[in-house]
């Protein structure tokens, strides 16, 4: 019998129909979800816009910087008393729009048995101005002045996201308070543009409550710019012959340019698209907790969401400025601005603290003189009053935890891979971190290389204790070379 | 907003990747033997000037990697040390449970002269569209087992020189998104033969060679048959799969033995290799023309390795 033929007789008829070939149809694999690594939005820098602004936003947030940079001439409405002649020259570190060592002097009569502090609005009060564009012109603080104090230039990050931050929020830490011991007061005013009354936010007494009216109060009271809300000029010490004799230039100085927009208006754009300040590492630092556990995060508040705003790079941001911007009696100068009176003071925003902790910090700047974590350590111990439970708590900790504390607080404004700490990713920040063992390359199992509390942690983007290859490449569009 | 973590974000340039072998997506190799693999890497436009930095993990599912090849020839020196930036432990990856992990380097973008490292000029468009790149190059052992691998990339991230960049004072980089990703699929076979189709009126042959890898040289065979398919087959006791389902010309092969598959049982050579032929038997009715036969074949003793299918189809 043929030895096929057997074969077939015995096969059941269905298995035959189901016979098919054998080739195999070999596909390439192709891209699946794991493909790419998941990727981290680095922070901005100081004097960065913020992430995810239109074209024409950033467009205005540039025309903005630039006209925060120019240099105002008498014949542009200068003085003829001032502080500056451009926002930029106090507002200078490390980019436009950042801080500056110089300070503008406050003063005023104290409150005296059933008189109350009297600004000296008639001789020139409270802001001196203590430049001038004419030397007759200048002013000082008068005789009759028995209070006067100086106030630091804060850095202006993120101002935008503090303006979206709604007033029912923060007025929820004024009527419920996140700590016995503190009592926060919301300065409600009204803007110079209009509306009804707002939580004041900026300044130091809280008492301006959006960015444009910031940049026309100050355009008058820092630069002697008058404009379309405060046409008045300052008066040199109240001295109306004085002004006349020096003021030149009919009111109001500002105007719009070729598209429409006031100095103002390009102030305000260039602040509002601030991004805010780096915090690096992001997270995990032991002294974030040794923060919270001695209650500074009773007046400064961590975070806050801001609410909807026509723009979507400033609605709905969740940021951590660092304070709840309410009125407290901690530590006051003297000087009554609206509801903020002698003792109360804005609670500070500590975001892009490490940065300027090195100049001086309080509202005066007295917390100075030594290195940053010294100075911040003076201030943290000067406050008093509301505050004085959680200074006294902060001084039970022990030498190492205060140290961890203080560690914490250099963080707020370190841009990643700047362990140089000058908010440039350069040359000399790679320097330090190849030359000095800090990129370890991968943690493979075996352990993390450093935590959150380490140097090396500044490089560490993804905070999987290891700077790597993939850190580096964060590095690498992070660069920003050397300040001109 | 601090901590925004999100999954590729939307990038100007994608880096497309391929895994290859001999410059195909698919490839076949017998047990044991030595496969030389590659990615290739190409962006996806030309808004940029040209790749930055990349990194990649590697992973085989047929067996561990070792570590990929350090780049000799330009432009891809460019990425490796000291000319370029790599992990600690080289260019080609650390080996982590027999995968490649942060296989890649950064090109010198930085303008480093302060730090030992990077230390070269940076190479403009590399990996231009039009111009694939061959971006990493290693080999890996087949595994003995016949079957269908896949050498996988993952996690993989990638920069590019921003466009019209001097390189004055530093060559500013973005970051590229990964697009698509092929990966390479390897099939291990270790029965392979000349021809798919035996001639009835020509009494027609088909020869069959074995390869089960040196690993297995000297070992008995068996050469085992079916025309009732491949799936489910038989699964011995000790876990051994032999994909040809048991019916009556597997019982036939092993009852008649020697006379259709010649030989049909024997030992393998000293590297896991032997010879054997399917042979049209004289007087096979033309009613099975058009009839498929599957054969593998199973190493004895222990009975703990089968071999794919290969197919033979009767034609007049």
């Amino acid at each position: 019998m043929n030895t096929l033929h057997h074969v077939t007789t015995r096969l059941h008829a269905g298995a035959l129909a189901g016979l098919s070939g054998l080739a195999l149809c070999l596909g390439a694999a192709t891209a699946s979800s794991q493909d790419a690594l998941p990727q981290i939005e680095l922070q901005p820098f100081p004097g960065a816009p913020l992430p995810g602004l239109t074209a024409p936003e950033l467009d205005r947030f540039e025309k903005g910087r630039l006209e925060f940079e120019h240099v105002l001439s008498n014949a542009e409405g200068l003085g003829p008393v001032f502080n500056d002649s451009s926002c930029a020259q106090c507002h200078a570190l490390p980019l436009a729009g950042g801080f500056s060592s110089s300070a503008v002097t406050r003063f005023g009569k104290a409150a005296s048995g059933p008189n109350p502090f009297d600004p000296l609005d008639a001789l020139g009060g409270s802001l001196l101005q203590d430049q001038t564009t004419d030397g007759g012109c200048a002013e000082s603080v008068p005789p009759e002045a028995d209070v006067t104090t100086f106030r630091t230039t804060p850095h202006l990050f993120g101002l935008g996201l503090v303006e979206a931050i709604s007033d029912g929020d923060l007025l929820l830490n004024e009527t419920t308070p996140p700590h016995a011991s503190v009592a926060g007061v919301a300065h409600m005013v009204t803007p110079l543009e209009g509306g009804g009354l707002r939580v004041g936010r900026f300044g130091w007494k809280a008492q301006v409550p959006t960015v444009l009216t910031f940049s026309a109060d100050a355009s008058l009271n820092e630069m002697g710019l008058t404009n379309r809300f405060v046409g008045t000029e300052n008066a040199p010490n109240g001295d109306l012959g004085l002004l006349a004799a020096c003021d030149a230039v009919a009111d109001p100085e500002d105007g719009p340019d070729g598209e429409g927009f006031d100095r103002i208006d390009r102030h305000t754009d260039f602040q509002r698209f601030l991004a805010q300040p780096p915090q690096t590492p992001r997270n995990g630092m032991t002294g974030a907790a040794l923060f919270t556990q001695v209650s500074c995060d009773a007046c400064h508040v961590v975070e806050f969401t801001t609410g909807a705003t026509a723009e979507a790079a400033l609605s709905g941001v969740t940021f951590r400025p660092f304070s709840d911007f309410l009125l407290h009696e901690v530590i006051g100068d003297g000087i009554v601005q609206g509801t903020g009176t002698e003792m109360r003071m804005r609670t500070a925003p500590l975001w892009g603290l490490g940065q300027r902790a090195g100049v001086g910090l309080l509202h005066d700047g007295s917390a100075t003189g030594g290195t940053a974590e010294v100075n911040i350590d003076t201030a943290i111990l000067a406050h008093d009053n509301e505050a004085a439970f959680s200074s006294a708590a902060y001084q039970a900790l022990s030498g190492a935890e205060q140290d961890q504390l203080v560690a914490f607080l250099m963080s707020l404004g370190r841009a990643e891979f700047d362990i140089e700490g000058n908010s440039t990713v350069d040359e000399i920040d790679w320097f330090f971190l190849q030359a000095f063992g800090h990129f370890t390359g991968p943690d493979l199992g075996g352990g993390a290389f450093f935590g959150p509390d380490d140097e090396s942690a500044v490089a560490d983007v993804d905070q999987d204790g290891d700077f790597d290859l993939v850190d580096f490449g964060y590095m690498q569009r992070a660069f920003t070379g050397a300040l001109p | 907003m601090l901590c925004a973590a999100v999954a590729s974000p939307a990038a100007a340039s994608d880096l497309n990747l391929s895994v290859e072998s001999g410059g195909s997506n698919v490839a076949t190799a017998s047990p044991g033997q030595t496969v030389n693999w590659s990615v290739v890497g190409e962006l996806s436009d030309g808004a940029n000037a040209g790749l930055a930095f990349f990194l990649l993990d590697v992973s085989f599912d047929g067996g561990d990697l070792s570590q990929a090849d350090t780049p000799s020839a330009s432009p891809m020196t460019s990425f490796a040390m000291p000319n370029g930036l790599t992990n600690p432990v080289g260019f080609g990856g650390s080996v982590l449970s027999g995968d490649l992990i942060q296989v890649g380097g950064a090109q010198n973008t930085i303008n480093n002269t302060f730090a030992s490292v990077p230390i070269g000029s940076v190479s403009v468009g590399v990996a231009s569209p039009g111009s694939a790149e061959t971006l990493v190059t290693g080999s890996l052992t087949a595994p003995t087992a016949p079957g269908i691998y896949t050498l996988s990339v993952s996690n993989a991230m990638a920069n590019v020189v921003r466009q019209g960049e001097t390189g004055t004072p530093f060559w500013a980089v973005d970051a590229a998104g990964i697009g698509d990703v092929t990966q390479l699929t390897l099939e291990v076979v270790a029965l392979t033969v000349d021809v798919e189709t035996a001639s009835i009126a020509g009494l027609g042959v088909q020869n069959m060679s074995l390869d089960a890898g040196i690993a297995n040289a000297g070992r008995s065979y068996y050469m085992l048959g079916s025309i009732s398919g491949t799936s489910p087959g038989l699964t011995l006791g000790n876990g051994t799969h032999i994909p040809l389902n048991f019916g009556p010309y597997f019982d036939l092969m092993i009852s008649l033995p020697n006379v259709i598959i010649v030989p049909q049982s024997g030992a393998l050579d000293g590297v896991g290799q032997a010879s054997a032929a399917f042979v049209v038997p004289p007087g096979t009715p033309t009613s099975l023309i058009g009839v498929t036969f599957q054969h593998a074949y199973l190493l004895l003793s222990p009975k703990n390795y089968a071999s794919n299918v290969v197919d033979v189809t009767l034609v007049p």
